[in-house]
Parts: structure tokens; C-alpha cells; sequence
């Protein structure tokens, strides 16, 4: 190669242009992928929704890094009445990454509720960040049976303040304002206990890793987007980005604050795979089984040459009075 | 009736100071074959070993009211393991939260959780000691902020102990052990055992504290002034008295824990074996030559190293602690168990390591799992959560078998699998217990967690303490001892004003 030869200088907004192509195409995949799988989906729903308990095993045969977000008391609910799960991607046409989870119940000693729906947004932020967003599901708990123990009716309260004061002001530009009562309580109740263990109903009361987007901000940040690609595209330099805002303004009230990777997580691994998991439960099952019957002789071969060994010196041991240790009898087992 | 049949809530309302309530949460795991924690000697099978673990947790009535709200004070946990020819009572975890300074004792009273440690431990060695079996108590004493109650180090009122500092308090918890039995090597008949057990076994304690000379210093007083006393504390190891076999080498006699501190060196040191010529990569260190490390060819040698390995060295310090325990029965033929029931099992065409036989019984039940695909009308099994301490009790597993002893009468209150009793643990660690509210909401929480995942509504057992606080120091006891005696791990510093 010559090295005098002056190299073609590649610009960054040419990586970052075909980034968005990327992007697009990935859009066109999620469409077209979720046309062609929703007819089976259906099917399936046919099936497993006369399987008792199918999504109870399905939980707990869930991978770690989703099975860390349910407790035993959880657990114990999913168990007890959980019917169906459902998800779907309801705005599948303009922005399909968009989820929506639908968790059916039967009538419980936990809540009132039959059905307990979370849609998730996907949006764009004023300054660029874009993520699931969403709005908590208000939880009709029986007294005393709340898992959460008041952080969903919580996280319900502050949002609907927040929501009302960004209605009466326009939203953009804000003057910084005084948190609510409400606010304060939350973030001080959940301010030690970061990484506690929470209940997995959180989850209902999650709205974003970063900070809420209304669909209006959300629209206009697209439009804003779309002009700055297309200025930079024609006239080959672009308006600035805009500044990424590092406040996390709600961070100190958000009860769930990995709402956003569990509802991906259900949407895309344990819903999705949902008839893998339930077998791989039913397998645990069998294998449990066959480990109990085995019990006497598994392992290895060379164990029973060693038990014939201790045959031989079998008689002088008993003389020493321990009886006790010798093979199990069958008839101890109850 | 004798100490030797109370329950444990029975020993410890004895020990614990008189009038203050209690709260005793005890889970345990059924015997569990789980990897031997020796390395097989060479052309040896790995030893088939069984694990049942015990997690006991200790609370106090919260003092604002009499609302039923506990706050834990002290946990611990430990595993015991057996084999055919032995039984280790391993003692992994230990800690407070520092709110045992809520019950204001007298600063004469014996330490609550020092005495709740030698209770629970010393239960656990009778009850699971077998009439023809050594059974060895091991432990290592080394400092952490906080093992099992996250944030409680923020807890004034929690003083964390030094290295040398726990090296003392164990030694100060296991010492009333020894008590209970006959030295060995001195006759049973004139010795104060209660039990009838302890009247034939004989119980010595063995201390190596890498880098430091003596183990005096780390001895409770009354036993480095009374040279009886003295004589049950051996500075060194048990490891050639429990090893499988006396004629192994030393790799195969130095067993390996969770979260062992001398397990690192034991990794290094195999590795040495991998690089013999004629090994091949990935071949198991037993399978070829003699397995014998290049550079430790003794126990000795390899504790003098270990005083200078990282984990002993630059400040820090561990205390590898040992209690033997032997059957009387034992002693005649002992020697002879070792040669042939041990060492002569010599017998395997195709020898494996300690982890090749891990793998083993995993690659095992993986195959069964792969060998058989699910046909035919599905009946789908019951969840874990609603199946679980119900079948366990009634389980077909017997109480005992050549490899363990499992009496129903010392099992947990609640008895879970060996992945929910490790669930159940993981939700104590990710409490927050860093001011007396969150520990009172974080102890409340996972006595919830835990009665879910046994299937129960309530648990735990309530006892009053009946010991009288002594009214006046004990003489002997010299003023060195005294800043030991009320706290324990939870030292409170003199007020400065």
C-alpha cells in the first residue's frame, strides 16, 4: 500500500446517518416480525390458556436476571391466580417499540383488580433521551395484603400531582417548583432502600429510568430530529445537538427503578419463550423425580464394590453397636 | 432431664439473660450431595458428600411497643457436611446488627451473642455427631464490616471487631464446648460431660493464625492461666487426624469451603500440578503422577506460606479455628477405618478430581434431562412455592444413610430446599439494616419472605431468657477481660464527655 496516498477522510455524521438506517431497518423488522408470529401467538394463547398454572411455572423458571425481581410473596400470588399474560405492541404502525403488558387474575385475596394492564411508551426526550415510559397502574389492594406496602398507591399520587402541574404550566421551560408532600414522603421512604427488595408489583407503578415524556414532547422531539437530519443531510452541517439534561429529576420517586428492563424482558424473552420455560419446568420436575429413586444407587459403579467391602467387615462393626449406620431400609421411607 | 435432650429454645432460654424476650428463626436444608470439600487422593474417587445447611436467625421485641415488631440482632449460619467417614461442622457466616445494645444489659451479663453462638454451635455438634465418626468443627474468624446484615455497619451502635478482635471472640465462643466433653487422651471417668455422649468423646482445639507465633494471646484469660485448660487448645491443625487418609498428599488433606481464605492458595498450587509434564490441559491433577504440589510438599510448609499470602499479610489476619470430636468407640480401630475403608479405595478405572466429579454429576443430570423429550397429554407439576415445606417434611429422604445423620428432632422449624434456603438467604442480604426503622421494616420483611417460601403464616419460636445477671464480676476474671465480656462483637467504646 502507498503510503503517500492521501487516505478518504470519513466523516462522523456519515457513521452516525447510516446508525439511523440501522435504526430504521430494525423498526421494519420488529413490524414484520410481530405480523408473522401474532396469528401463532394467538394460537398458543388458545392452547396454554387451558394449562393450569403455566405461567406460574413459566416465572419460575425465568432466567436470574428477571427471577431477582419476584419475591416469594410474589411467588406465592403468580402461583395462586395469575391466568394470563398477554403482550402486545400497540402502536405497532408508528412506533413499534412501544409494549404493552396485560396480566389477568383470578378474583384473589390480594386485590381487587381482574386485570392489571401497563402500557410502555416508547418516546423521545426534549434533550434526545429515548426509553420506555409509562404511567402507574393504580392496584386496588385488600387492607393489610398490599406488597408493596403503599408504594404503588404512592407512586400513583405523586405522578397525578406532577401530571396536573405540568397541565397547567405548558410543560416546556419550567420554573423549578417545590416538590409536593407527597413527593418528599415517597423519596424519602425509598431513599435508603435503593437496592432492598421490592415486590415485583413495583412494576406497576414504574414510569421511567430518567424522567417522564409526554406524547406531545415526544412528537415535537421527533419532528426536531427529523429537521436536524434532514439540515444536516441537504446542506451538509447540522443545527447542534441538543444538550442531554444529566438531572434525573425523578429518581428519587421512581418505585421501580428497573421497570423499563423487566417490561422488555417479558415482552421479549419470557413472554416470547414462554413454551420453552414452562417445559424446561416440567423437565425440573421429572428430574427431581428420577434423582429421589436413584438415591441408593447412583453415582458410581465403584460404589457397590465398596459396599461389598464394607459387607466384610460388616459384622465386626455391629458388634460396636452402630446398627444405625448402615444402608437405609426401604421401610424408613414414609 | 438432662442439657444433653433440651431443645435448642430450651438451651438457649437457660443461657440468655433473665426476663428479655426472644424471637428464634431456624431454616435448614435437608442433606443435599453437594462437591466434596476434599480433593480425591491419587486414583482415588472423590468422596461422596453431603451438605445440610442451617441458618439461625435471633431477634428482639422492638422497644417502642408491643405491636409484635422484632428487630434481628444476630444471624449465623452453618453448613455440615459428611461422608462416610466424617462429619464437618462448618461455621460460614456470623454477624449482628448492633441492636443488641438495645436491651441496655448490665455490663457484667454474659455477651447475648457470643452465647447464642455457643449454644448453636455446640447443638449442632451433639446433634449431628455419630456414635462411630470424628466430627471436626472448622471455622476461619477474619473481620468484615457486615456478612449478613447490609447497611448495619452504618449502625452506631454496631462496632465492627478487628481480625485479632474475632479471633478472640471465636476462640471465646467455642472454648465452653470443650467443657462439655473429656480431653483427649484422658480418662472418661472424672470429667464434668453432662451428656452422655460427651462422656466418651474427647474434644480438642486446634488454633493457626498464620504470621503469628503463639496462639496464647488469642485464648479467653481463665484458660491461659489454668494449664489444664490450656492443654485442650493445640496451636496447630487437626488436617492429618480427619484427612481420608494419612498417607495422602497434602492437597488432598486441606479442605475447601465457601468463601475460603486458603482456598485461592490451594487453586495457585494446583495449577502447579497442571503444568507436569505428561498432564495434559484440562487433565485432572489426580489422574497422572502423585499429586504432589512442586513447591508445598508438607502441611507445615503450606500454612508458613499461607502467613504470607495476601489474605494473611499487610494488616490483615485470619484465624483458622478447629474443634475435634471423637467417639470413644473410635479410637481402637481408627487406623484401621483409615487404611482400608479410606485409602483403600484406591479402586476406580477412571479417576477423577474434585472438580471433574462436580462436573460429573452435572453433566449427569443434564444428560437425563436431554435424554428423555416430554410426549403425551401434559399434566402440569404444582409451583415450587406451594409444594415446598409440605413435602419436604414428609419427604421420602430417610433420616439417615452411610453418608449423613438428619434427625427430625434438630431440623429447622423450617426445612427448604437447598435453592429456596439459598433464596432465602439472598433476601437477608439485599435488606438495608442501617437504622432501627429499616431494620425493623427489613427484619418484619424477610420473616414474611421466609414463612411464603415455607409455606407457613407465622413462625419462629418466642422465649424469655432465665439467667440471672451475676451480681458481681465473677472473681479471676482479671480486668482484661472485662471490655469483652457485655458486647462481644458489639463492643461499646467508653463514652468521652
Amino acid at each position: 500500500m502507498d503510503i503517500d496516498q492521501p487516505q478518504p477522510t470519513v466523516f462522523y455524521e456519515e457513521l452516525s446517518e447510516l446508525e439511523h438506517e440501522f435504526d430504521v431497518a430494525d423498526l421494519e423488522i420488529i413490524r414484520k416480525q410481530w405480523e408473522l408470529n401474532a396469528p401463532l401467538y394467538a394460537k398458543r394463547e388458545a392452547l396454554i390458556s387451558k394449562i393450569p398454572n403455566f405461567w406460574a411455572l413459566v416465572f419460575e423458571q425465568s432466567p436470574p436476571e428477571f427471577d431477582q425481581f419476584i419475591q416469594p410473596s410474589d411467588s406465592e400470588l403468580f402461583a395462586d391466580c395469575l391466568r394470563s399474560l398477554a403482550v402486545d405492541r400497540f402502536e405497532l404502525a408508528d412506533s413499534p417499540r412501544s409494549i404493552s403488558v396485560k396480566f389477568t387474575f383470578a378474583p384473589n385475596q390480594w386485590f381487587d383488580d381482574e386485570v392489571l394492564e401497563k402500557k410502555f411508551w416508547f418516546r423521545r426526550a426534549r434533550d434526545g433521551w429515548t426509553g420506555l415510559v409509562s404511567e402507574p397502574v393504580k392496584i386496588h389492594w385488600k387492607k393489610g395484603k398490599d406488597l408493596t406496602k403503599g408504594l404503588t398507591d404512592a407512586a400513583a399520587q405523586v405522578f397525578e400531582r406532577e401530571r396536573n402541574l405540568l397541565g397547567s404550566s405548558n410543560g416546556a421551560g419550567d420554573a423549578p417548583r417545590e416538590p409536593s408532600a407527597d413527593y418528599v414522603t415517597l423519596a424519602k421512604k425509598l431513599e435508603s432502600n435503593e437496592d432492598g427488595i421490592g415486590s415485583f408489583f413495583t412494576f406497576f407503578g414504574f414510569v421511567s429510568e430518567k424522567q417522564y415524556v409526554s406524547a406531545e414532547e415526544s412528537a415535537a422531539a421527533n419532528r426536531a430530529e427529523d429537521d436536524r437530519r434532514k439540515a444536516r443531510k441537504e446542506e451538509g452541517k447540522g443545527e447542534e445537538e441538543p444538550e442531554e439534561d444529566l438531572e434525573d429529576t425523578r429518581q428519587d420517586v421512581e418505585i421501580c427503578p428497573h421497570g423499563g428492563d423487566i417490561a422488555a424482558l417479558l415482552a421479549e424473552d419470557i413472554w416470547a419463550n414462554a413454551v420453552k420455560y414452562f417445559t424446561s419446568a416440567q423437565e425440573m420436575d421429572d428430574e427431581e423425580l428420577s434423582d429421589m429413586e436413584f438415591e441408593e444407587g447412583d453415582w458410581d459403579v465403584s460404589d457397590e464394590e465398596i459396599d461389598i467391602r464394607a459387607l466384610v467387615k460388616g459384622k465386626r462393626k455391629e458388634k460396636n453397636g452402630t446398627p444405625e449406620s448402615g444402608p437405609p431400609s426401604k421401610t424408613q421411607k414414609r | 432431664m438432662s442439657a444433653a435432650s433440651l431443645s435448642l429454645q430450651e438451651r438457649l432460654a437457660r443461657e440468655l439473660p433473665g426476663g428479655h424476650r426472644f424471637g428464634l428463626y431456624h431454616i435448614s436444608t435437608p442433606p443435599t450431595k453437594c462437591a466434596p470439600i476434599f480433593n480425591p487422593g491419587p486414583g482415588t474417587l472423590p468422596q461422596r458428600t453431603y451438605q445440610e445447611s442451617h441458618f439461625l436467625s435471633v431477634t428482639i421485641p422492638t422497644n417502642s411497643s408491643d405491636d409484635g415488631t422484632e428487630l434481628c440482632i444476630f444471624a449465623l449460619e452453618v453448613i455440615v457436611y459428611t461422608t462416610k467417614q466424617l462429619t464437618t461442622v462448618f461455621v460460614s457466616k456470623a454477624d449482628s446488627t448492633g441492636y443488641v445494645a438495645d436491651l441496655k444489659l448490665a455490663r457484667n451479663h454474659p455477651s447475648v451473642l457470643r452465647t447464642i453462638a455457643t449454644t448453636f454451635v455446640s447443638y449442632i455438634i451433639e446433634r449431628r455427631q455419630r456414635k462411630d465418626k470424628k466430627l471436626v468443627l472448622s471455622l476461619f474468624a477474619r473481620a468484615q464490616s457486615q456478612y449478613l446484615f447490609p447497611g448495619s455497619v452504618e449502625n452506631p451502635g454496631k462496632h465492627v471487631a478487628d481480625d485479632r478482635q474475632l479471633i478472640k471472640w471465636w476462640c471465646r465462643v467455642l472454648d465452653p464446648i470443650l467443657g462439655k466433653y473429656s480431653r483427649e487422651g484422658v480418662d472418661v471417668n472424672g470429667t464434668n460431660g453432662d451428656g452422655q455422649e460427651s462422656e466418651h468423646t474427647t474434644a480438642q482445639a486446634y488454633l493457626i493464625v498464620p504470621g503469628e507465633d503463639g496462639i496464647a494471646q488469642f485464648l479467653p484469660p481463665d484458660v491461659r492461666l489454668d494449664p489444664e485448660l490450656r492443654k485442650r487448645w493445640t496451636a496447630g491443625h487437626p488436617l492429618r487426624d480427619i484427612a481420608p487418609s494419612p498417607t495422602v498428599p497434602p492437597r488432598c488433606m486441606i479442605p475447601s469451603f465457601p468463601d475460603d481464605p486458603k482456598s485461592r492458595f490451594v487453586d495457585e498450587l494446583d495449577d502447579e500440578l497442571r503444568d507436569t509434564p505428561g498432564m495434559q490441559p484440562g487433565q485432572s491433577p489426580t489422574k497422572r503422577g502423585s499429586g504432589m504440589w512442586r513447591s508445598i510438599k508438607s502441611l507445615e510448609q503450606f500454612w508458613e506460606t499461607m502467613a504470607f499470602r495476601q489474605e494473611c499479610s499487610s494488616g490483615r489476619m485470619v484465624g483458622f479455628l478447629w474443634m475435634v470430636f471423637t467417639p470413644g468407640d473410635l479410637n481402637d480401630d481408627h487406623e484401621l477405618l483409615d487404611s482400608q475403608e479410606a485409602g483403600g479405595r484406591a479402586l476406580s478405572p477412571t479417576p477423577i478430581g474434585t472438580r471433574e466429579g462436580q462436573d460429573l454429576v452435572q453433566r449427569r443430570s443434564k444428560e437425563s434431562r436431554r435424554g428423555k423429550k416430554l410426549t403425551g397429554p401434559i399434566i402440569p407439576r404444582v409451583p415450587r412455592i406451594k409444594s415446598n415445606s409440605l413435602s419436604l417434611s414428609n419427604m421420602s429422604q430417610p433420616e439417615e444413610s452411610p453418608y449423613y445423620y438428619w434427625p427430625s428432632d434438630s431440623r429447622g422449624q423450617i426445612v427448604l430446599d437447598d435453592k429456596d434456603y439459598k433464596r432465602a438467604v439472598e433476601i437477608l442480604l439485599r435488606l438495608d439494616f442501617a437504622n432501627h426503622s429499616l431494620a425493623v421494616s427489613s427484619t418484619c420483611r424477610w420473616l414474611e419472605e421466609v414463612a411464603v417460601l415455607g409455606g407457613m403464616t407465622s413462625w419462629g419460636q418466642k422465649l424469655t431468657g432465665q439467667r440471672k445477671a451475676p451480681e458481681v464480676a465473677p472473681a479471676g476474671n482479671s480486668s482484661g477481660t472485662t471490655n469483652l465480656l457485655s458486647a462481644g462483637l458489639v463492643r461499646k467504646k467508653p463514652k468521652v464527655r
